[in-house]
Parts: structure tokens; sequence; C-alpha cells
């Protein structure tokens, strides 16, 4: 007869064990928020880098770049930057301890022409956000020092003009959500 | 009441009459319908030019081996960080919504930058993204051939010191069918289960 009252209270006991592990199982798919200054970055990934065995057969003495060397890895990163404060910031530049290079690119479409070109900043105006994401906005790695798998994490850091460096962990994967 | 039986006989073959036809309208619609896609039909009067590039091993292959799949095919370049491995990825996706009718469906990728893409690197660039794609380069002249019956455009553009050159290009992909017709254009950002189901009527099904 007791047990029978009790049967619920283990049942609600169990659930209220389980509720607080499912909770960094959902975190683990959308990337951690990122805060530096009035900025906060989200949903940032990199697009994977694969190495190419054919490439290895013939190297060439001009590595890092994209010249003629068939081992360069090229990758690009993506995310959301938001801007909550009042006043407009720009991304200048960025880093990656995993890229010999990186630019900071857009992509435009006319006449269904893609033409992918380096541009001087992102600029995040003030109440607003600005998007990296594929066939726009883009940080381009240039020379990946490593091959890039979906699940590993690649360190980047952001340099902005008012709201400073920030360095995080971005993960790789296939696209975006 | 002769004359109202004659009557309600007529009414209820005409009901029938009415019912007949509806039913076979709703029986054929699908036939009489222009089919919709989600890519831009193409009207073709003849199959594709042909066109013979390199893939893996320095293979000669040509556009006419494919005969009796629909090929998607596409111009982009292996150091072409952010549109082509898109349209690569939603290419995959398109594979694996096609399950079993994928066997029928050629993917090809032609490099429009020859200078940096040897045959065998395109061809292990694409197989990256699914191991049924193939990969094509040649020389400068084949690949020019190649793409302007397709009114595919793509020039080298100024880079920086890391990256050379960039090269701009048509970033649309054409659907042939197992004829060889051009018969669908894909703009740039189609997903892949809409370019499946274009696909899947294209191979009839």
């Amino acid at each position: 007869m007791r047990i029978r009252y009790l049967i619920p209270w283990l049942m609600l006991a169990a659930v209220a064990a389980c509720a607080p592990a499912a909770t960094p199982t959902e975190d683990h798919h959308a990337a951690a928020a990122v805060t530096v200054g009035n900025l906060e970055i989200t949903g940032a990934w990199v697009r994977p880098a694969a190495k190419m065995e054919a490439g290895a057969a013939m190297a060439t003495p001009e590595a890092g770049g994209m010249g003629m060397d068939p081992n360069t890895l090229l990758s690009a990163a993506y995310m959301t930057i938001h801007n909550e404060g009042g006043e407009d910031d720009k991304l200048l530049s960025a880093g990656s301890d995993i890229a010999a290079a990186v630019e900071l690119h857009n992509v435009k479409m006319e006449n269904d022409v893609m033409s992918m070109f380096q541009v001087p900043f992102i600029a995040v105006p003030a109440d607003e956000h600005a998007t990296l994401k594929p066939g726009s906005y883009h940080i381009m790695l240039i020379g990946v020092t490593r091959e890039l798998k979906v699940g590993d994490h690649v360190s980047l850091t952001l340099n902005f003009e008012k709201a400073g460096s920030v360095t995080f962990e971005a993960e790789v994967r296939e696209a975006g959500e | 009441m002769s004359r109202f039986k004659l009557f309600a006989g007529a009414l209820i073959a005409g009901v029938a009459l009415v019912g007949l036809v509806v039913a076979a309208y709703l029986a054929l619609r699908p036939r009489l319908t222009p089919t919709s896609f989600h890519g831009q039909w193409i009207d073709s009067i003849s199959p594709a030019s042909d066109f013979v590039l390199q893939t893996a091993g320095s293979r000669s292959v040509s556009l006419s081996d494919f005969r009796g799949r629909v090929v998607l095919l596409f111009f982009g370049y292996r150091f072409c960080p952010d549109v082509c491995p898109l349209t690569l990825y939603e290419m995959k996706q398109m594979m694996e919504a096609l399950g079993p009718d994928g066997e029928r469906v050629q993917v090809i990728m032609v490099s429009v930058d020859p200078e940096r893409d040897p045959p065998d690197l395109v061809d292990e660039h694409v197989k990256n993204f699914h191991p049924s794609f193939i990969g094509l380069s040649g020389s400068a002249d084949d690949i020019a051939a190649a793409a302007t019956p397709f009114g595919i455009f793509y020039q080298q553009t100024e880079g920086s010191a890391n990256t050379t050159y960039l090269v701009s290009h048509t970033a649309t992909v054409t659907a042939l069918d197992t004829e060889g017709y051009v018969r669908l254009i894909f703009h740039h950002g189609m997903q892949g289960k809409d370019m499946a189901e274009d696909v899947r009527q294209l191979l009839g099904r």
C-alpha cells in the first residue's frame, strides 16, 4: 500500500534527475554564445577541410597560400554577430592558429555569376546584427594546417574596432543550422 | 408515372455521366497539366553538345558516357571555399533523398581553374562530398569548349598575396535528362530535397 504512493514520487524524482542532464546535450549542437563588449556571437561554425591524398604526390615548394601547391587546404567560418550596444562596430580582422592566413570576404551574385572578393571590414551596426553565411560574408581560412573533420573544434580570434578582441572555439560542421 | 420514371432515369444517367467525366479528369490530370519543377525548365531540341575532359588517373570522360542517367553538371573550382561547397553539399543531400534512384544520377563538377585543379585533385575533392561524384579538368581550351554551350561564364579575378587569384563563375547546376537533353537549371541556393524531387520527375518516377 505504501509503495503504491511512493511510485509517483519516484517517477517525479527520476524526471527531476534527468532534466539537468538533458540541457547540456541540447547546447552541444547550438554553439554557445560568446560575448565581447556589446557584441554577442552565436551559431559559429567552420567548414570541413579534407587532406588531398592525390596532392601529397605533387607537392611543390610554394606552400602556404593558394598558389600552385595542391596541398593547400581551405575552409571558411560563419556566425551571427549581434550588436546590443548603442554604437556601430566593425569586424576588422580575424585569425586562427590552424590557418596560415585569414581574410574577410563577401560574395556577390550577378546574373547567376558568383564572385568572391576580399573586404576591408564587416560592419556590425548598432542594435543590429551581421550575418556571416554561405553565399555572403564569411571569414576565409587559407592554408589550413590540419584536416578539419565534422565535430572538431577550431580556435578563432576576431578583432573588432570598438569591442576589442575575442578568442573562442567554433565547431566544424557540414552546414549551418 | 412513366414520364416521371423517364425523367428520373435521365437524371440518374446525367449525374452518372458528370461523375464519370469528373473521375476521368481527376485520373488524367497529372498527365494533362504541365509538371511543375523547382528548377527552371529549359526546352531543348537536341542533346547537349558533347565534351571530353579528364578525371582521376587522367582517364578521359565524355558527357555522352552518361546517357541513361540524369546528369547534374556544375562548374566550380577546388579553392572556392564558400559557394561551391554549398552546392556540392546540397547535391549530397539530394543523393541521400534519392536513395536507390541515385544510381541513375551522375553529379559532375568541371573545374574552371585548370591551373590549380589537375584531374586527380578535383575528382578527390568532389568525392569528399559523395563517392559517386565525378570531378573533371583538362586543358584551358577543352574546359572553355565544354562550358560555353551551357552558357557558363568564368573569369579569374584579382586575389591577395594569400589567394593569388580567385575565379568568378556561373553558379548554376544544369540538369540533363537520360537522353542527354538539357532540361533544368538550378539556381544557386536550391535545396537538395527540391533537386531530388525534380530529378525523380526527370527519371520518370
